[in-house]
Parts: structure tokens; C-alpha cells; sequence
């Protein structure tokens, strides 16, 4: 039996783009980001995609829109919510699985895992 | 209507410009001729008819200038825009024939006035007479155009149409006479008056047709389908009745008119001939 | 201020062009409008902007009944491209005629744009190249300040440079001056990156209208089947975008749970759900036309 595989949605793509903008400098706490319009002329997307991830965001305190003005980057607040950890926990363990099939132990995971918190700001 | 005026304004300043200025040329090179050669040699002296054939110059200017509005789509364009199709007719008669009309007897006068002539009223009454004349003969060119679609046709139909009319005139005015009306159609302002209410309702019968056409029917040969039969009938019954002032009826009579009749019902009616499958 | 069209219909020489048209437009939303070629796109923005008058049904705008109230008239721009009367002039007496025709006419950013683009203002618009024509095109609808502007194949035969900067043009007016606008067109790639929905224009009225993010219904798919012929079902619940051996890609227009459940079985090795795009709805929605040519090329693999 054939499992349906689904490529992450587009929006949740585009999610992950601006947070790892975020989370390498390129984008700064108070940058000013495209509009719905723009960033969707950006990277190819129809707008309501971008709605829809720019509402995403904001939901998880990462942007935040102010009327008249635009979508700004908001500062970490650090405020986490149960969808995002469980997601965060899925991708763990597809990771994990990728390294047991390639005999990568977990203390090397780990150390790995260091290093990025230090690079990343 | 402010808005029509203007914006139809605004779109041919140029051509209005440069149609005033054709009449002020023309008035220079007549002027000049006449001096050159003494007043006698042409026809045409600065205290006689020279309002009419300025008017009538300006007037196949213009007509010239608005042939374009249909090729370039501009009618098209002023349909949407915030001025009705009527008040652009409006404002076309307006620019196109009353305008060059004014202006014709204006610089008529003005060059009456400046060589002193003594017959400032028979100018005036020369060109108010011209002005009614070329404008009845402007509105018959008008609803011919309005009603016919591809620019051929309406020269060709106006050109039938004013041939028509003027047989009509001759015919009335002799009908006239025979019932004792000598004197009132002799009577140039009677007749004046006459034709200039004629020139209206035919003016007045194209505003009412321009609202009721759409760009679909632009290239119809008859743009009202109601008008279709009337207008073969009425090519018929025009060619078969109007010779009659000259010859009697005979059969041979009959030829010309049901050849254009046939003429103008197949580039009317576009029927499908059997050959042309 | 919102433009409704209400059961508009259109016969041209006896042919039923719009059948039943009805749609609506709100202030700053950017609608596509598309369908098959001769489907009456063209007829339709006639129509709309009066240069047709409507055989039967209503146009309101902001509650007044735009075809007889002219006076709202300034606030839709739509110009039949590349064949009208602006061809025949410089775009600075165009300014000077549309500033009388449109009472809020933009001079300035008009002036402004012919300027960044490089557009010469006393050369006539025919003279100007196709890329050039179109982006004075674009500038002069949004010069208008009109509410509405209606936009036919605005991106036709561009190069992409161009294209790139009408659609810029495009969203920046929209964002701020929260212009409405309807674009025909055929190119649903890159309608898709500017519209907020698209209208189907079928058999004279709008069969469907469809927002991508918004199709719980539509799911395309790309699978492998098991054994040599291609489950019936496929053919009798999809539309086949594309086929090469065992890989068929195909988009279904109403799945439910019984599809889901099917596509589940052991018919298929391989399933992947792949994010749906316009073309693939348009395809979807022409469903019999799709399946009768792939009959004529050459039948079922």
C-alpha cells in the first residue's frame, strides 16, 4: 500500500524562508518586510499564499503587522506554541532517522547541534 | 454637455486650430487674387458670397477631420467615457459645422466692415442664407453617416442622399407654384426658415439614432435594422419618381432604379449567394 | 465602492456571447479574468466599460446603475489596445485630454513614470516599440486615478525585463491607491504571482471562480500505477495533465474521502501531492475538452 507523501505546503515554505532569514541576520528586528504583493512578485507565489504565511508568522509572534505602515520583524519573545513544538519534534526525528541509517551517534548530533546555536543569532 | 464639449474640444484643438486657420488662408489667397486681378475677375468679392464659400471649405475640413473618429475607434472610446453618445453628437455638430459656419460669416463681415462696404446688410443676409443652406445640406450628410456603417458607403450614400434632396426641392418648389404658393416660396425667408426646420429634424433624427447604435453594427451597411427595407424602398421609389420632373414613366424608367435597389439590398441584407460557397 | 455585475448578457449578430454574467469587485483587489480563446473576455470589458451596451442585465457601481449614470463613468478606465485613437498621439497631449476626461488625473506621476522608463513624450504612441506601447499603456490606466481599470493581455509578447516592471507598476499602484483591477489573460503562470482570484469565463458566464489557498476540493497529484493499464477510475474522477510510462499527474476537481481512499489501495506504488497552480484548475475545468484530444494524439497508453 502506497503511503500519500505531501511536499510541505508552499506557505509553510515561505515560512521557514523568512524565519531563516531571521535566524542568519539578513533580516533584523524591525526590518520592514515586502508586502503581501511584493513578496509574493518576490518568490513566485500567488498573494494569498503569502497572506496566509504572513498570518502564520504573526500568530507565532514572529512578524507583526502594523496598520498603515507594513510587517515588521518582531523581537523573540521566546513565546512558543504546541503546533510549532510538535513540528519541531517531527523534524528531530526524521533527522534522527537519517543519522542512525548513516551510523552517525548521537553525541556527534549533539556537538552539531551546538555549533549551530552559536553561529545562529 | 459641458464635459462633451470640452473633452471633444480637447481631442481636436488641433484640427479645430488648424480648420480656422484654413479659413483665414483662404480669405488672404481670394483677397489677394482679387486685388492682383481687380475685383471683377472672380466671382467671389469681400461684400458677396465670400461666407459661403469659406463656410463650405471649413465645412469639408471638418468633415474630413471627423472621418477619422470612426477608423480610429475614437467614438468607441467617448462611448465610456462620463458624457452620453448624444451629448458627443452634440458637441460634434457644435465644433464640426455650427463653428466653421459662425466663423465663415464672422470673417465675411469682419472683411465687409474693414473695406467699408455699403451693403453690410445683404452680407449679412447672403451669409445668413448660406449658413442655412450648408447647414441643411451638413445635416444630411450627417444622418446618412449615421445611419450607414463603413466610411465608402456613407460618401457614396451622402452624395446619393444630396442629389436626392436637391431634386426634392426643385420638385416641391414647382408643386408649389402649381398650387398657388408662388409668392410664399419665393419668399427667400420663408424658404430660409424652412430649411433650417427641415436641417433639425434630420439632425434631430440622428441624435435620437446615435443612442441606440453600438460599435457592433460599425461595420453594417444600415446600422438600425429597422431602417434596413426602408432605406432599399426608399433608393427604388427616389430613383423611379424624382427623373419624373423631366420624362414620363416608361418601362425603361424602371431599370435604374431596380439595379441600384438590387445593389443596395445585397450590401444590405449581405445575402448569401449560392456561388460564393 | 464595489462594482457588481448582475446577469449581463450579449448577443452579437445573433451569436450569445455573455450569457448570465455575474461577478464582483471590491476596492484594491487584483481579479484575473480568463478563459479559452474566443470565450468573449473582450466582449465582456466592452461591455462593462459601455463601449457595448448590454442586452440584458444590470452594472452597479456603488450602488448606482453605472450604465445610466455617466457621470460615475470616470471612475473605470479601460482602452481597447493597441487599435484606438491614443496611437495617433504624443503622450503629452494625451495628458492634456485625459485630464479633462478623468478629473483626477495624476499629471504628476504620469509625468513622473514617462520620465523612469525613458518614454519620449512627443513621439506618437504608435511609433513606440511593443514593450514600450504596453508600459505606457499600464501608465496612463493608473495615471487616471480610476477605481476600476480593466487591463486586456497586459503582459502579451513582453520581454521579461518588461514584464517585470509592468507587474511591479501593477502592485504598487494597487497597494497605494487601493485600485481595483480586472486583467484578461492567457498567461495563468503569471497571473497567479499578482492575482488575489481568477474568474472562468465558460459558455458566456462565469462558470467558476477560483483562489489558490482557498481549494479544499481540488488536489493534484503525481503517481505511479501498479500493472500494465491505467485504473478507469483516474480517467472518470480527474483531469490527466500528463502521463510518461506509469507516471500519471493529475488533478482532481471534486476529491473526497472515497478518492483519498482508492488512491490508498494497492493500484498505486507511488503517491505525491503537489501544490495546484491556475493552469491546473483551467485544465481541470475544460476536463472533456482535455480528455478529447488526448484521445485524437494517439488514444490510451
Amino acid at each position: 500500500m502506497a503511503q500519500i507523501q505531501r511536499s510541505q505546503p508552499l506557505y509553510e515554505q515561505l515560512m521557514w524562508r523568512i524565519k531563516a532569514q531571521i535566524a542568519s541576520g539578513v533580516l533584523h528586528i524591525g526590518d520592514k518586510l515586502p508586502s503581501v504583493r511584493e513578496m509574493a512578485l518576490i518568490e513566485g507565489l500567488n498573494p494569498n499564499t503569502v497572506a496566509k504565511a504572513y498570518k502564520a508568522l504573526e500568530t507565532q509572534n514572529v512578524i507583526e503587522t502594523v496598520t498603515g505602515k507594513g510587517t515588521f520583524v518582531r523581537e523573540n519573545e521566546g513565546i512558543v506554541d504546541d503546533k510549532l513544538l510538535a513540528q519541531l519534534r517531527l523534524k528531530m526525528t526524521e533527522i534522527v532517522i537519517e543519522a542512525k541509517r548513516a551510523s552517525i551517534d548521537a553525541k556527534q548530533l549533539h556537538s552539531w547541534i551546538e555549533e549551530l546555536y552559536g553561529e545562529i543569532s | 454637455m459641458k464635459q462633451a464639449l470640452r473633452l471633444y474640444g480637447r481631442i481636436k484643438s488641433n484640427q479645430i486650430i488648424l480648420i480656422a486657420i484654413l479659413g483665414v488662408l483662404v480669405t488672404c489667397f481670394i483677397g489677394g487674387v482679387n486685388t492682383y486681378y481687380g475685383r471683377a475677375i472672380t466671382n467671389i468679392g469681400s461684400d458677396s458670397e465670400l461666407g459661403g464659400v469659406l463656410m463650405g471649405i471649413m465645412l469639408i475640413a471638418a468633415g474630413a477631420a471627423t472621418y477619422a473618429d470612426q477608423t480610429r475607434h475614437l467614438n468607441t472610446w467617448l462611448s465610456t467615457q462620463s458624457a452620453s453618445r448624444r451629448q458627443f453628437f452634440i458637441s460634434k455638430v457644435v465644433w464640426m459645422i455650427i463653428a466653421p459656419i459662425i466663423l465663415g460669416a464672422a470673417i465675411d463681415l469682419f472683411m465687409s466692415i474693414t473695406i467699408r462696404s455699403d451693403n453690410l446688410h445683404k452680407v449679412a443676409s447672403n451669409n445668413l442664407n448660406d449658413g442655412v443652406e450648408l447647414f441643411y445640406v451638413a445635416s444630411v450628410v450627417v444622418l446618412v453617416s449615421t445611419i450607414v456603417g463603413p466610411i465608402w458607403q456613407k460618401i457614396v450614400g451622402s452624395f446619393f442622399a444630396l442629389v436626392v434632396c436637391s431634386s426634392l426641392s426643385v420638385g416641391v418648389n414647382t408643386i408649389s407654384i402649381d398650387f398657388g404658393m408662388k409668392e410664399l416660396v419665393q419668399n427667400a425667408e420663408f424658404t430660409t426658415l424652412v430649411t433650417f426646420i427641415v436641417a433639425l429634424l434630420l439632425l434631430g433624427a440622428s441624435y435620437y439614432i446615435v443612442g441606440i447604435i453600438g460599435i457592433e453594427s460599425e461595420h453594417d451597411a444600415v446600422r438600425v435594422p429597422a431602417l434596413r427595407w426602408p432605406v432599399v424602398i426608399f433608393v427604388f421609389i427616389s430613383t423611379l419618381f424624382l427623373p419624373l420632373n423631366e420624362s414620363p414613366l416608361t418601362a425603361s424608367s424602371f431599370v435604374l432604379p431596380v439595379v441600384l435597389s438590387v445593389i443596395t439590398f445585397i450590401f444590405v441584407f449581405k445575402p448569401k449567394l449560392s456561388w460564393q460557397k | 465602492m464595489s462594482l457588481i455585475l448582475e446577469n449581463i448578457s450579449k448577443k452579437i449578430h445573433h451569436h450569445a456571447i455573455l450569457n448570465n454574467a455575474s461577478f464582483e469587485l471590491k476596492e484594491g483587489e487584483v481579479v484575473g479574468l480568463v478563459g479559452r480563446n474566443g470565450a468573449g473576455k473582450t466582449t465582456l470589458f466592452r461591455t462593462i466599460s459601455g463601449e457595448m451596451q448590454a442586452d440584458f442585465g444590470r452594472i452597479g457601481l456603488d450602488n448606482k446603475d453605472y450604465m445610466k449614470t455617466i457621470a460615475v463613468h470616470d471612475q473605470l478606465f479601460y482602452i481597447d489596445m493597441p487599435d484606438n485613437w491614443l496611437a495617433y498621439y504624443t503622450p503629452k497631449r494625451i495628458k492634456s485630454i485625459l485630464s479633462v476626461a478623468y478629473v483626477n488625473f495624476d499629471s504628476e506621476w504620469y509625468d513622473e513614470r514617462l520620465n523612469q522608463f525613458g518614454l519620449n513624450n512627443n513621439k506618437r504612441v504608435q511609433n513606440y516599440s511593443k514593450g514600450m506601447k504596453a508600459l505606457f499603456t499600464i501608465i496612463v490606466s493608473f495615471a487616471s486615478r480610476a477605481q476600476y481599470v480593466l487591463l486586456d493581455e497586459p503582459l502579451d509578447g513582453l520581454d521579461v525585463l518588461v514584464r517585470d516592471q509592468v507587474k511591479q507598476l501593477i502592485i504598487d499602484r494597487v497597494t497605494k491607491n487601493n485600485t481595483t483591477v480586472l486583467i484578461a489573460s492567457h498567461n495563468l503562470v503569471e497571473l497567479d504571482t499578482l492575482v488575489d482570484r481568477i474568474l472562468l469565463l465558460k459558455d458566456g458566464t462565469i462558470d467558476r471562480a477560483f483562489a489558490i489557498e482557498n481549494n479544499k476540493n481540488i488536489k493534484k497529484y503525481q503517481l505511479a500505477y501498479d500493472g500494465d493499464v491505467m485504473p478507469e477510475f483516474l480517467r472518470n474522477n480527474g483531469t490527466i495533465i500528463a502521463q510518461v510510462g506509469h507516471i500519471v499527474t493529475i488533478v482532481f476537481d471534486n476529491f473526497d474521502e472515497d478518492i483519498g481512499i482508492r488512491l490508498a489501495g494497492s493500484d498505486f506504488k507511488f503517491i505525491e501531492e503537489l501544490p495546484i497552480s491556475s493552469e491546473d484548475i483551467f485544465r481541470a475545468s475544460f476536463a472533456n475538452e482535455v480528455y478529447a484530444w488526448q484521445q485524437e494524439l494517439g488514444g490510451e497508453q
